[in-house]
């Protein structure tokens, strides 16, 4: 028996998702909800459409996929729990911690579902072969990680959800930079030394347009962030040094391929030929021409449900970890911290 | 599907020195003339990778003729000799001995820098990321150990085997500290390795089923070879100095890549042209030779440019897939 999906929210990322499952073989769309859609509800070829979220909770689903504006996640998430569904919640886990732990207290009432979060960067091919070499400690220990996430907002970015405070709760950070955050924790784990400077330098909004950020983890592994949203040439790049050698992810492979073709470049430290080698050693690109990261996201999460494994990608955990260190980033900017809403937010949660 | 671009600093003298590579072809020629005279050639009625009896004639290369494919563009020899016969010639080649004790040792530090260290790692490295680096691993025609003792010590394959492509000589060839199989058993094998091991064999379909039977589902195969589509051999065809029969009997295209691999059973993961000399081996082509005929683009990058133009080349005829050095890795796909 199929597994009887419904869908909140049908924008760039709920259409994604309508399409990956339309194509599985053991999962069934049938309801979906957007603001956006006209003439509803209505029920065609057994699919509910409706603009209200409740209906879609109320029809008999397995499974509901959140992939809403970040100012409704919780409220979506925490009632599909409640109904004892199994969620898909797109990132970022809600606006900020409050909304994120209201989604973990709400789990922690339903030990038996399936909770995963769209941290989708790590079913890359880039990002899963740079782990394996990780993984085979083939390039030695890591020593320190680089990564640059940006993109131009471009016309009318200013006007969209994103960059609504109240709506969006933080800025290019929480909603792009996340991404690398999590790669970070995938290739160093927790970080417990935070710094930043964050800022809103060109844009209209009330949020961050560029955060900067330097990590430190308990074994001194740095890492340096730079999101931003006045980039204008999107660039995704991840450079992770190790004792034996380099790797560089280059590019991400997207429905507009603007961030460039998805590379792993592997480079192996030559101090022995140095004379010869003269800083500039011998490179593998790795071009990767199919972007089947979606696919192999939904794939994980059915076969979860359907097998009762444990979600190993995107727990709960991971969100909240990645989330708190994206508060933990606006709060080391003092400047950050008492001018903007997060370092408000983050302030209500330490007291409490 | 992966591809990788190398970007390195090979120059042909480094693996194949002047001297000893003339040297080689000479006693290849001879050898040639002494086997042609007492074999048996056998025409082929279709093409040994996408199966179309549809052939011209191409170039004919120390008395072998080769003929074109006209659906997927593969050359290959034809008539050719059995698979018994080029074993007999493979073991008994003065040429072939002449290489392995005297070119392959003299040239054994760059080829181990610049070939055999990296044909390891690859290995090593695609088979992690596919979850078969724990399993059997068989080598077909391995003649250089140094990239067995990489696998072994930087790898967790549980048995190294080798073994040679045809069962018709006994005598196999014995690497120090390695086990030589005689008869492997069928979906057993994690990871085959043959590296310049298709272009020389009679029927490379019937090899790629020999694999598929090894494998293990989901096991892999990492074939290296060259290509006919690439940017040398197709400027240069029988005038290419690397071209030598009977190790290169079939010269597959890039479309024939993909049907062999198809017809064998196999999904391609990796389709590289990594390879570093094709700008070379065409500039020293040209300067034995200033009549070769150019197109007029490749002509004036190649003769009147400089060596960043020929950098640049290089390069991008490796992203594109354009280079004739290949390297192929295929998953099996359940039968």
């Amino acid at each position: 028996m199929n597994l009887k999906v419904g869908i909140v929210g049908l924008g760039k990322m709920g259409l994604i998702r309508k399409r990956v499952l339309e194509d599985h073989p053991s999962a069934d769309v049938v309801a979906v909800c957007d603001p956006t859609l006209e003439g509803l509800p209505s029920r065609e070829g057994g699919l509910l459409q409706t603009t209200d979220y409740r209906e879609v909770l109320d029809e008999d689903l397995d499974v509901l996929f959140a992939c809403t504006p970040n100012n409704v996640t919780a409220e979506v998430v925490v009632a599909g729990i409640e109904k004892g569904l199994h969620i898909f919640c797109e990132k970022p886990p809600g606006r900020d911690l409050t909304d994120t732990r209201s989604i973990v207290e709400a789990a922690s009432n339903k030990p038996d579902i399936k909770i995963k979060f769209g941290f989708n960067h790590r079913y890359h091919d880039n990002v899963i072969q740079a782990h394996a070499l990780l993984e085979s400690e083939r390039l030695g220990k890591l020593l320190w990680m680089r990564g640059v996430y940006g993109k131009s907002g471009g016309v009318g970015f200013e006007e969209g959800w994103r960059s609504d405070r109240r709506t969006a709760g933080g800025g290019i950070l929480l909603d792009q930079g996340i991404h690398m955050l999590d790669l970070f924790r995938l290739f160093a784990g927790e970080f417990n030394d935070v710094r930043s400077m964050v800022s809103n330098s060109y844009w209209p909004i009330e949020i961050e347009d560029n955060a900067f950020a330097l990590l430190r983890n308990q074994e001194g592994v740095v890492a340096v962030l730079h999101s931003s949203s006045t980039h204008w040439k999107h660039t995704f790049n991840l450079d992770l040094c190790f004792t034996e050698g380099h790797l560089t992810l280059e590019g991400i492979l997207s429905s507009t391929g603007s961030y460039g073709p998805e590379m792993l470049i592997v480079s192996r430290r030559q101090f022995e030929d140095e004379t010869f080698a003269l800083g500039k050693p011998r490179q593998e690109v790795v071009y990767f021409d199919t972007d089947r990261s979606w696919e192999r996201e939904i794939q994980e999460f059915v076969d979860c449900i359907v097998h009762d494994k444990p979600i190993e990608v995107g727990t709960l955990d991971d969100a909240l970890k990645t989330m708190e260190l994206v508060y933990k980033i606006y709060a080391a900017d003092e400047l950050w911290r008492h001018a903007s809403t997060a370092g408000e937010e983050l302030n209500r949660s330490e007291k409490s | 599907m992966r591809r990788v671009v190398i970007q390195d600093d090979l120059r042909e003298a480094q693996i194949r020195p002047d001297s000893g590579f003339n040297t080689y072809i000479e006693l290849l020629e001879r050898d040639l003339e002494v086997f042609l005279a007492d074999t048996v050639l056998v025409e082929l009625d279709v093409c040994p990778a996408c199966g179309s009896p549809d052939a011209f004639p191409d170039f004919e290369k120390m008395r072998i003729s080769y003929v074109r494919c006209g659906q997927c563009r593969t050359c290959y020899a034809s008539p050719r000799p059995e698979m018994e016969a080029l074993d007999q010639f493979y073991a008994e080649s003065d040429a072939i001995q002449y290489w392995n004790s005297s070119v392959a040792e003299r040239t054994a530090s760059a080829r181990k820098q610049y070939i055999f260290s990296p044909r390891a790692t690859w290995v090593l490295e695609t088979a992690g990321v596919h979850q078969q680096e724990d399993g059997l691993l068989v080598d077909f025609y391995t003649k250089y150990p140094v990239y067995l003792e990489e696998l072994k010590t930087k790898g967790s394959f549980s048995r190294i085997l080798i073994r040679k492509p045809a069962v018709s000589i006994d005598e196999l060839v014995a690497v120090e500290g390695f086990e030589v199989a005689n008869k492997i058993e069928e979906g057993t094998v994690s990871v085959v390795a043959a590296f310049e091991v298709i272009e020389r064999l009679f029927d490379p379909l019937a090899f790629m089923q020999h694999i598929h039977r090894l494998l293990r589902p989901g096991g892999l195969v990492f074939l290296t070879t060259l290509s006919i589509s690439g940017f040398d051999l197709s400027i240069l065809r029988e005038n290419a100095r690397n071209l030598l029969p009977p190790t290169h009997l079939t010269l597959l295209s890039y479309e024939g890549i993909h049907r062999l691999i198809e017809r064998g059973g196999f999904s391609l993961v990796e389709f590289s042209t990594p390879g570093q000399l094709d700008v070379a081996l065409v500039l020293d082509a040209l300067q034995r030779d200033p009549e070769i005929a150019l197109p007029p683009v490749i002509d004036s990058a190649l003769r009147r440019r400089g060596e960043n133009v020929h950098e640049d080349l290089q390069d991008f005829l490796q992203k594109a897939n354009l280079s004739s050095h290949v390297w192929i890795a295929a998953q099996k796909l359940a039968s």
